[in-house]
This record gives C-alpha cells, structure tokens and sequence, in this order.
C-alpha cells in the first residue's frame, strides 16, 4: 500500500516539477475557413485638387485588382460608418469592426503640374487593431496611373496574403479576328487586367503561341511568313523581329524562352518527325536534345533553368516528361487517364501546368514535377494552353466554344481552383504568355 | 488589209511573240505581296538584347558560319500563306461575326517606357488613440459563474486505492515530453476520440497532446464556493514546488485537504467542453481565404493572456512559434490567429472564472493541413 | 493572216480571264516551263491545276490521331503520282492539318507527320522527290467548322498544292 502511495506520489511530483507553474492552457485549432478578406477602400484622399480624379481611377484599380485575385472582397462604400477625408486622421476600428471590414485601406495621392504623381499609403487590420507595416509612398509619373495603382495593390495583396505580386505584369498573347475556318491572327501585347492593348505584328500571317522573356523584353513565336513555319524573335520595345536560323531541311516551331534568356528551347520538325532542340541566342546554335520517331513538342523550361518538360507521344499517347538540359532520358511524369500536352513549369519551381485530354474534353490541371498530386482546375469543349502569373499562384489559359461561333477568349483560375473568372476582352484571343512584373 | 486588222494583227503578233520568246529573258519573280518587315539591324538588335558588342552576321541566313551539328538553311522562297482551296467560299473577312479590337493600328505601335520609383516607407506610422481599440459594441452579459458539470464528492480521508487504478489507465503519459515543446508537430489525427461530456468527463478529449497532463490524481472538484476555492489555490500556487509534496503526503497519510497543488492546477480538471468551446468559437473567425500557398504549409503556435471575463488581454498576443514554413510565412500565418483569436474573443470565450489560473494563459496552435486545398 | 488570229483567240481569252484571288493564275506563272500555255482555269483541260483539284483530287484523309494513310487514301494517291509524273512542270507542297481535338502544338507536329506520309507515298510511286516540300497548318486551317466528326473528318486531311516551278 504505502509503495502505491510513494509510486503515486513520485509520479505527481515528477509530473508537476516538469510543468511550469499554471502551464498554459494548450489547444488546438485545425479547421477555419476559407473566404475572400473583406476590404474597404475609402475614396483615396487627393491633396491638391487636380488629383483627384486620378485619385479616384486608382483606388477603383486597386480594388479591381484585389477582387480579381479572389483572394478579397470589397465593402461597399455606401455602408461606410466612418467618413475618412485625410490621409492622418485615426482610424476608427469599431466603425470599421462594426460593419465587417477585415482589412482597410487609407492612401492619398498627389500631382504636379510637372505631370508627377505621389500616392502615399496605409493598410490596417481591423479585427486585430492595428496597422500593417508602416505604410508606403511610390512616385511616378501620371502617364503610369495604372501601373501605379497596380503597384500599389501588389503591395497591399503582398502584404496581406504572403504571395508575391502580380498585378503589374503584361501578358503577350494572340489576338484573333474573322471566321473559324479564315481567322487572322496577330501578336498583341497588354496588361493583365486587360487594358492597354496593343500590337506587335501586323495580321497578314499565322502567328501562334508567342512567349516573352522572363524579363518581358523579347518574345518567341512562330510565324508562316515565308509561307513555312519558323521561329522568330521579337523585340517588344520595337516591334522589331527577325527570324532564328534553325537547322537544315526542316521547319522550327513552338520556341520557348531559358530563365535566362540566354537559350531557347524548341520543336524542330524534319522527315515528318517533331524533336526537342535548344539552341544558344547568342550563336544561334542549335543541338538535338531528343532523337525518337515519337512526336516531342511543347518544350518548357524549369523554373531554374536546369530541366525541361515536354509533350511526347512515345508511349503511344501524348504524356509529360522531364530531362535534364544537359541531357539525359526523358522521364514520364503523367499516368492519368488521357492526354496531356502543353506543358508550362511555374515561376515557382512547385508545380507544372498543362492541358488534358480525356472523354472528348479539355481541361487545364497541374501536378507537381515528379507527377504526383494531379489536379482539374477547368474543363470545357477546349480548354488549353496555360501560362503561370509572376507569382505561380494564377493559370491563363485560352478557351474555346464548339461550332462556327466558337471563338477563343482568356480565362484565369486560382492554383486552388477557386475564381475562375473571364479576361474582358473586346475580341477573341488565345495563347497568353503572362509577362514578368515589371520593376 | 483594213487599218484596223492591221494593227490587230501586229497586236497578236506581238502578244504571240512574246508568249513564245518572253521566256528567252529573264523571268521576273512573282510579284508577291511581302510583308513589311521592320527588321532592327543586327547591331542594333544584338545592343538591345544581349548587351554585347555587335559580330554576328548581318542577314538572315547563317548558313557558312554555322559550325558542328546542324547547319541551317537559307531563306525559303517566298511562298505566300495560301488559304485553303474553297469551292464555294469567298475569301473576304467576315467581320460580323466578331468584332474587331478598337485600335487597328498600321505598324505595331511603341510601347511607352514608364518609370515608377521602388516604394518608399512612410516616415510617420499613424498613430492611434488607446480608446479606439475598444469595441464599441454593447458588451454581452456575462453568464453566471459556473459550477462543475459534475459534482465529484471530495474523497475519504482514506483513499480507496481502487480509484486510483483506475484513473491510472486514463492519463496520456506523452504529455510531460509534449509539455516542453515549444513548437507543434502536426498530429496526424488532430483529435482523439471525441467522448461527451456526459459519459465521462474526467478523460481528455478533443484536446492536442499538447494538452498537460493529467495526474493521477481522481477529478476532484471543490465545493461550489469560489471565494473559497481560489485563494486556496493562490495560496497553494505560491508555493507550488513544495505543496504537492505536503499534500500528497498529507493526503496519503490521510488528513489534509483534498485541494492540492496538482488539483490547483486544473489544466487537467478544466472542463473538456470549455476547450471545446474555446475551438468552437475561434475556427470560424479562422480564415486563410486570403493566404499564399506557403502559409497554408505553415503551423504557429500563438500564446496570449485572458483576462478573467475571458478576453485577450491587449498586446498580450504573440508567436509562441512555428513549423513548416520561413519566417515571414510564419509572421502572415500568425496574422491570420491575431484575426481570429481578436475577432472571435472580443467578447470574451466562455471560460469558468473559478478556474482561472487554469486558463489565464493560454497557447493555441494553428494548424491548417487539412484546409490545404479544399 | 486570219488563220493566226484564229489562233490566237484562246490566247485572248485568257488574257480576259481574272484572276482569283487564291489561284495564282496564268500570268503569275503557275505553268511549268516546258508546257506549252493552257488554260489554267479550264477544268476540263486535263493539265491545268483546276483539273487537278477537282477531277484527280488534291487531298487524303484520315482518322483521328492517326498519319498512316488508309486504301482510299492511297488509291486517291496514286492517282494523283500519276498526274503529276505526267505533268512535271509543278513544284509541290504537301500541306497536312488536323483537326481542333488537340492542343496546338501537338497538331502542328500531327500535320508535319501527315504531310510526310504522303510525300513518302508519292515518292515510291515515282514522284521526284526534289519537287516536293511539306508544310504543316495544324488545326489553323480548318474547311469545316461544325465541331463534330462530320467536319472534323473533313479537316484531318493533307493536301497537295501545286505551285510555281523554280526558276
């Protein structure tokens, strides 16, 4: 008995010694819930009167790019408690608490008469009482109010969620006109909320699938200007463009840019047979990286320059692989049930993003390098050809109708497929290639 | 012969000349409609891409130079981009179908070189008045001070050992390892059985092996008289290193009080539904809706004082630690508990107020793994 | 006198005739070299390009996926080898395309392998291959554009162009 005593007791002792005193309470949390951050963005405070329409433009550019992420939803100004009218004054958080708003935005903006714009701004965290960071001021000039309001909500997006930013970037895409069965295609550069756009190449010719450069400053396409298909490289501050020699007695196509910038890598077809090439910008020579009777198309660099992924057809289907740019042998990543092509790594290096085929649809999916974790993030008569935000957390991508109507228009989807949300867009367009941010 | 066949004849003659002979000349290539190509001089385009001093060929063709593996071939001949043969199409645009872009510009146009100056931190932060951070919402009634679920009598001077066994099957030996850990390890199932209250109160449940650990002590509850019950324990708390000693002691050699430093320290005796509650009430304000793929990877333990009505204490919220992601991953995931422990626990959590010293301090840990892609 | 101008008339004829816009016509030298001039345009004439895309045929189809060439493909081939063996004057591209039930790329590459498979048939029957050339459209070329198998099987086809002779 008393040794059940002294065991008990050693026990208790042991027990509380280790605690501290009054340890803390311990729990857990593993469930919450996933919804757009409530924001408010009170008309921006303009700080001479002439700034006050470009006030207005941005604070309505920042909350469209915000909503567009899917990531933020906007209080409504008309349920605003507290009227702000300057840029210092204190913010009332229970107003704020009072009617739901998670996050807030205060900013005033200021212009000179040398065409300068200065845009000063705050975001608070409403629940939790206090201010994000210290604020933040940009300047520029009033040409740029829209890369400065997109500058500004990368800011705020960035300093909320964690992801990188996006919203000052452009996307290079294809901009159709005419009937399916006469269509006229021309390159056309644009911002990527859909504004601002503008022409690279004139419409007399086929263009397809253009890539810019991760420093947004060439882009890779191919053209049937001389009636055949070829590569070409494009300048983008010039429009100016001039053909990439590829090797003999064959034809180039779908080129895609290194990292870098510094190499490309490419389709080149020959007797019928489509392989992977890479050639070097700088000499413009090209070497054969894969040799197969198969089909080898769609090449795309890694995220760090080192491997590639492409489209093959050698296991009788088109699936997915990887090889070191080095080389080496291709390794299949894909094994669903379908076809899958077009494949794109992302900035981040985590995923790739590609097109499948299955059951007469087409759907845009990602997996990660090693093909695991495959997932569906739209499907649709024709869906295809995805291209990664500078952030790796949204996928462009082209979708098609069925029929003589049908024509291409650009969608985005969020990685976790949520937002999937149309491109306003005044004409058909395809394959956008979505542009770095810009510094 | 009249004048007019005259000339017709010198016509023919001459168009029939030429049809037969034309060839002995030069045949002029077709005369294709070319496209305007702006072709940027090599130079110029070698400057504005590779940085590097012009010395590559100045045509289109490389063909000579091209060492090694493959050569490339000269310029094709212009053939033009041919439709396809239709037999009963006409090859205009049709643009009703669609609508064209609202600038058709001739030549490509130039984009505009815009500057923007990187940002630049605000010199002065905003600064707040204390009373602002106060709700200024009506407070709710606060709810009577509770009494144990169930009242366990307090137990005999001699203790029957039999209890003890009992309650020696029960308790979750990992949790004095668990105590000293500062950071989470994602348990695998978040929650172990989940037991009413009903059935059997005195087991853990719902609550992480985090969770101190229970002595084996029988659940024993005070008399409802929290007047009484919690100076006892202040004063037990004080000396807390040698009171369990003394009391167990006491206890064992049958005498003393049933309240001890071990039931003082009621972690273990606080009822599993107030931590349930305590959940209940934080994961709907838990949102990481708004929240990069990284911090969705990324746990955080978050420690913070309650103030006896049941409300985080101001300022008293902060990053006891974190797993699975970097630093600033960690400062956004911690964001996202200040939001929800704040906007959940303005109120106050349901809490007993006799059991305070149980739940003044309180770690949570944030663990979003099964909200990863949902 | 007259019995020149007589025979000149068809040459004035033809001097009358428009161009289309797709077909390059006489003037723009669709004719081979050592033909003597015909009438492009006469579908009747047995050597003229029209004859060709109509009465012999300037296309094969195929099935979905597939650039091997079926019976009715070859047979349609080997008439075309025929013509063209008989007519010499003619450069050749052989255009492939596919249908919209892939992605971009991929389709191109099919239209390559298409057109290939038919270069190679034309070959073995005797064509010279110096007066070949492929091309491919992928699926930017489409004849039909219905979206179902009617018109999908009508685009996955490979076409032979006849086009001028090298000077």
């Amino acid at each position: 008995m008393r040794l059940i005593y002294l065991g008990v007791l050693a026990m208790a002792v042991w027990a509380n010694t280790s605690l501290a005193q009054n340890g803390p309470l311990k729990i857990e949390i593993n469930d919450g819930v996933i919804e757009p951050l409530t924001f408010a963005i009170p008309i921006f405070e303009a700080e001479n009167l002439e700034a006050a329409a470009v006030a207005t433009e941005i604070s309505r550019i920042v909350a469209a790019d915000l909503i567009s992420s899917g990531l933020f939803r906007e209080i409504p100004s008309n349920r605003f408690i507290s009227r702000r009218t300057t840029f210092a004054e204190a913010v009332r958080y229970p107003d704020w608490r009072a009617i739901n708003t998670q996050a807030l935005m205060t900013a005033a903006v200021k212009t000179t008469s040398s065409g300068r714009l200065t845009v000063k701004f705050r975001i608070f965290d409403i629940f939790s009482g206090v201010q994000l960071g210290s604020g933040m001021q940009l300047a520029g000039d009033t040409k740029a109010i829209r890369r400065m309001a997109h500058k500004v909500a990368d800011q705020v997006y960035e300093r909320i969620t964690g992801e990188g930013p996006y919203f000052d970037s452009k996307i290079v895409f294809v901009s159709e006109s005419g009937p399916k069965d006469n269509r006229r295609k021309r390159l056309a550069i644009m911002d990527f909320d859909g504004e601002s756009v503008q022409f690279l190449t004139g419409n007399e010719n086929i263009v397809l699938a253009p890539r810019i450069s991760n420093n947004g400053k060439q882009v890779l396409y191919t053209s049937w200007e001389t009636g055949f298909p070829q590569i070409y490289l494009l300048n983008v501050g010039t429009a100016g463009r001039k053909r990439l020699p590829t090797p003999k007695n064959g034809m180039g196509f779908s080129p895609r840019f290194s990292p870098d910038s510094k190499r490309i890598v490419y389709s080149f077809e020959r007797g019928g047979n489509s392989d992977i090439y890479l050639m070097d910008l700088a000499t413009a020579r090209s070497a054969r990286m894969t040799s197969s009777p198969s089909i080898d198309t769609a090449p795309s660099f890694s995220s760090d320059g080192r491997q590639i992924v492409f489209e093959s057809d050698r296991s009788g289907t088109q699936q997915l692989y990887i090889m070191p740019v080095s080389g080496g042998t291709p390794k299949r990543i894909s094994f669903g049930n379908g076809r899958y092509g077009t494949p794109v790594w992302s900035p981040r290096g985590d995923l790739i993003a590609f097109t499948k085929q299955s059951n007469g649809r087409f759907g845009i999916g990602v997996m990660r390098t090693d093909g695991s974790e495959e997932r569906l993030l739209s499907a649709s008569f024709l869906d295809e050809g995805p291209t990664w935000s500078p952030n790796g957390r949204v996928i462009m991508f082209a979708r098609e109708d069925r029929g003589p109507k049908g024509a291409p228009s650009l969608y985005s989807v969020d990685i976790t497929g949520r937002n999937l949300r149309a491109l306003n867009l005044r004409a058909p367009a395809s394959d956008p290639s979505w542009g770095p941010v810009q510094p | 012969m009249s004048p007019g066949t005259y000339i017709s004849l010198t016509l023919h003659a001459a168009l029939v000349g030429w049809l037969l002979f034309g060839g002995d000349f030069d045949r002029k290539p077709l005369e294709v409609p070319v496209t305007e190509v702006s072709v940027v001089s090599a130079e110029l385009f070698d400057i504005l891409v590779n940085n590097t001093p012009p010395s590559i060929d100045t045509s289109l063709e490389i063909a000579a130079t091209q060492p090694d593996i493959e050569q490339s071939e000269p310029p094709i001949d212009p053939v033009m981009d041919i439709a396809p043969e239709k037999t009963t199409q006409v090859l205009s645009p049709n643009v009703q179908n669609d609508t064209l872009p609202e600038s058709v510009p001739d030549k490509p146009v130039r984009l505009e070189e815009v500057i923007i100056i990187p940002p630049v931190v605000l010199a002065e932060p905003e600064v707040e008045h204390p009373k602002l951070l106060e709700t200024s919402l009506a407070p709710k009634p606060r709810p009577a001070l509770r009494v144990a679920p169930v009242a366990v009598a307090p137990p005999a001077p001699n203790i029957d050992i039999g209890d003890i066994t009992r309650d020696a099957a029960a308790p979750q030996v990992v949790s004095v390892e668990v105590a000293q850990e500062q950071t989470a390890k994602s348990p695998q199932a978040a929650a172990p059985e989940i037991v009413t209250e009903a059935e059997n109160p005195s087991e853990v449940i719902e609550i992480s092996k985090f969770a101190p650990p229970r002595t084996v002590r029988p659940q024993k509850r005070p008399a409802p008289s929290p007047l009484a019950a919690i100076p006892e324990k202040q004063t037990t708390s004080v000396v807390a290193p040698i009171d369990p000693l003394a009391v167990a002691l006491a206890e064992a050699l049958g005498g003393a009080d049933v309240v001890s430093e071990t039931e003082g320290n009621v972690t273990e005796a606080l009822a599993p539904q107030a931590i349930r509650g305590m959940q209940l009430a934080i994961s709907p304000c838990w949102n990481l809706g708004a929240s990069s793929s990284a911090v969705l990877f990324t746990t955080v333990v978050v420690g913070m004082k309650l103030s006896i009505e049941g409300k985080p204490l101001e300022n008293s919220i902060y990053l006891v630690g974190y797993e699975g992601g970097d630093s600033e991953s960690a400062q956004r995931a911690f964001e996202t508990a200040q939001r929800a422990i704040k906007e959940c626990g303005a109120q106050g959590f349901e809490l007993p107020a006799d059991q305070y010293s149980a739940w003044q301090n309180v770690e949570i840990t944030f663990n979003p793994e099964k909200m990863r892609v949902r | 006198m007259r019995l020149i101008y007589l025979a000149l008339v068809p040459f004035l004829a033809l001097t009358a005739c428009s161009n289309s816009e797709r077909d390059s016509g006489l003037l723009s030298g669709t004719l081979g070299w050592d033909d003597p001039a015909v009438n492009a345009e006469d579908q009747n004439d047995p050597k003229s390009q029209a004859f060709f895309e109509k009465t012999i045929g300037d296309r094969v189809f195929f099935e979905v996926d597939q650039y091997t060439l079926n019976n009715s493909a070859k047979a349609a081939l080997d008439t075309q080898a025929q013509w063209l063996m008989n007519n010499r004057g003619y450069v050749i591209i052989v255009e492939g395309h596919a249908d919209e039930q892939g992605t971009r790329e991929y389709n191109l590459a099919l239209g390559f392998r298409r057109a290939q498979s038919v270069q190679e048939y034309l070959v073995a029957r005797g064509v010279s291959g110096l007066r070949l050339k492929t091309r491919s459209y992928g699926k930017e070329r489409p004849i039909e554009i219905c979206s179902v198998e009617r018109c999908y099987s009508k685009n996955r086809r490979a076409v032979t162009l006849l086009t001028a002779g090298l000077s």
